[in-house]
Parts: structure tokens; C-alpha cells; sequence
């Protein structure tokens, strides 16, 4: 049984601590990502601690943007 | 004098943890970033180098939590993290604990810190010392700012423990190299990982790279939060190199957001006087 890292981030487990535990439990990037959203779905907004979700629109889309937006502007790294 | 090399650079675990994961093309440029800033260093022939970092409750937690802490061991181990999971594999790496007791007695002068003789190292001096000394074989002065459980320092205050860092390295008969390690705008280990204000990066990077003083001071946590996630009050890393060296402007050799590493990956170098010691 894999824990429920939705709902401890939903406590107010901090990420450095919790992506250190779901990777003890062999749960990849992503989906340790992943399950933190869907706990914040389920449980509600992190009750303690520095956290607040943004609606970010994930890695892969920004990613894709970014290399859009480089392309169209030029634009490299300094 | 006795700095030869100051500087500051990325250290997100994702760097060499989730390489596999990224772009190759913006990866290899990084890692060359990375490879130049290492040239760099070792030019300087440093007898000892100093790592300013943000720890992750990895040594210290909130039963126990110093704004500042300086290392004074005669060796280190790391990571403290699963080896697998940061692509890095457990060492030791060498401290100097002479150099370290004469740094924290100088420090003490100017800046009230504690003091550590027991010390792994996580990602936040691992991932640097990675790239900069790969054989891990240079003396290590490990430097925590607390950037990660609030309250946290205030950043005129960091701006004091670097003063006071500088004054005490330039009393220091040895070669010192300096480093920063930290993120700026992120979001790391949340659900918005990947997250980037590439502006708001931009900005404080040329306040940074200008060493403007009161630029960098006018943030405040409240709106880094806002702006640039939890992760940015790790600004406190690049503005402890920038109060150390004396407002000495830098140059910055490498920045590009890279979402798989949940940061924008920075190199940058302070422009020290040519040292010929």
C-alpha cells in the first residue's frame, strides 16, 4: 500500500521532507507531483505551513512554451 | 585579500536527479555552464572553498533552527539524501576545521551564528560541488541560511552575516573561494514544481549583477512568496556572496529556466580584482 501523499501535503507536510518520502516509496516525479494536486482536489487547501497552489500549468506544457516562446523571439540563454 | 573566487550558482536536486527527464540540448548547456564556472575556480587555486546554502531539514529542523550556521568539521559526508534519487553517489568530502574555527571566531565579530561540527551535506552543496570539484578532493566551509522554516532572517540581516563573512575571510592567511548556492523564483517540491518567473528572475539578477544594495533589500518575503514561491527566499544565498565581497558587481555567465529542474538555472560569477598571491 503507497501512502497517501495527497493528503499529507494536505496537512501541511512540508515538499522537502514529502518528495523525499514518496521516493522512498518509489513513486516517480511526476506522479508524486500529481498526487499532490489531486490531494489538494479532494482534502481541500494546505492547512499549515508556506504552501499555496497557482495553478501552475505543469512542466511539460511550460516547457513547450518556452521552447515556443525561443523560437519566435530568439531568444537564447544568458 | 584572500578571496581568489566568489560566485553563485543552481543546486535544485533535479539538476543531476531528474537529468534524464530534461531537454538535452538546455541540459548540456548548463552542465557547460557548469564545467566553465569549475575552470574558473580551479584557476583561482583555492586552498579551501566556502559554500553558502539553503539547507532542507536535512541537518537542522524546527525543534533547533539557526539563521546561520558555519560548518566546523574535519570532514563532511553527503548526500543525505538517497544517492539514487539525487544521481550522486555518498562520499566524504574533506573540511578544514582550523580554517573553520579562525572563520567563525572572525564572523562572530560582526554577525551572532552557530555553529556546527556535524554535518551531511544535502542537495544544496552536493549538486554544486558536483560540478565545481567533481573528485571532491577541496576543503569544504559549509555555510546554512535558514531559507526555508519562517521566521526567517531578515534580509537587511543577511546583508550583515555577509559583511561580516567577508571581513573574516580577508583575515584568513589562505586561498578562499566563496560560492552561493540557492534558487530564485521556484516553487520546489509542490504542486507548482516547474513553475518559473523568468522576469521576476531577470530583475533580481540585474540587481544582483549591479550589487545594488538597496534593490536587493527592498524585497520582502510577503511578495517574493507572491511572486516567486517559496523557493525565492533563498535570494538570501545570492545576497550574502554580493554584502561578502564588498559590492563588487558580478557577471552572469548562464541563466535559462528549466522546468524539469523546477528552477532558473543561474552561474554567475563576482568580478574580484585580478589576485596574484
Amino acid at each position: 500500500m503507497k501512502p497517501d501523499i495527497g493528503l499529507l501535503f494536505h496537512f501541511g507536510v512540508n515538499g522537502q521532507i514529502l518528495m523525499h518520502f514518496a521516493a522512498f516509496h518509489k513513486i516517480e516525479w511526476q506522479d508524486y507531483l500529481q498526487r499532490m494536486r489531486d490531494g489538494v482536489q479532494i482534502h481541500g487547501p494546505v492547512r499549515e505551513g508556506v504552501y499555496a497552489v497557482t495553478g501552475y500549468e505543469g512542466v511539460t506544457a511550460h516547457g513547450q512554451r518556452l521552447a515556443q516562446s525561443e523560437q519566435h523571439l530568439g531568444r537564447q540563454e544568458t | 585579500m584572500t578571496l581568489v573566487f566568489a560566485g553563485v550558482c543552481s543546486h535544485a536536486p533535479g539538476i543531476v536527479g531528474r537529468a534524464h527527464l530534461a531537454d538535452e540540448v538546455a541540459k548540456d548547456r548548463l552542465y557547460e555552464a557548469f564545467d566553465s564556472m569549475r575552470e574558473r575556480l580551479e584557476a583561482s587555486r583555492p586552498d579551501v572553498l566556502i559554500v553558502v546554502a539553503a539547507e532542507h531539514f536535512a541537518n537542522f529542523f524546527m525543534n533547533n533552527m539557526p539563521s546561520f550556521a558555519i560548518g566546523m568539521a574535519e570532514s563532511y559526508e553527503g548526500p543525505i539524501e538517497d544517492p539514487e534519487w539525487l544521481g550522486i553517489s555518498h562520499t566524504r568530502i574533506p573540511g578544514a576545521r582550523s580554517v573553520s574555527e579562525s572563520l567563525i571566531n572572525e564572523v562572530m565579530q560582526g554577525a551572532d551564528i552557530s555553529y556546527a561540527e556535524e554535518w551531511k551535506f544535502d542537495h544544496g552543496i552536493m549538486v554544486p560541488l558536483h560540478f565545481l570539484t567533481p573528485n571532491f578532493d577541496l576543503p569544504v566551509i559549509p555555510v546554512n541560511i535558514n531559507c526555508q522554516g519562517p521566521p526567517l532572517a531578515p534580509l537587511h540581516r543577511v546583508w550583515a552575516f555577509g559583511e561580516a563573512l567577508g571581513a573574516a575571510i580577508e583575515k584568513l592567511p589562505e586561498r578562499v573561494a566563496l560560492i552561493g548556492t540557492g534558487g530564485i523564483s521556484h516553487w520546489p517540491a509542490t504542486p507548482d514544481s516547474g513553475k518559473i518567473n523568468e522576469e521576476w528572475d531577470r530583475n533580481f539578477l540585474d540587481q544582483w549583477s549591479r550589487c545594488d544594495k538597496d534593490a536587493m533589500l527592498a524585497y520582502t518575503d510577503k511578495n517574493s512568496y507572491l511572486d516567486a514561491g517559496q523557493g525565492a527566499f533563498e535570494i538570501r544565498t545570492f545576497m550574502t556572496i554580493s554584502a561578502a565581497t564588498s559590492g563588487l558587481p558580478g557577471t552572469i555567465h548562464f541563466y535559462k529556466p528549466i522546468p524539469i529542474f523546477a528552477v532558473g538555472c543561474t552561474i554567475a560569477t563576482i568580478d574580484l580584482p585580478t589576485v596574484d598571491i
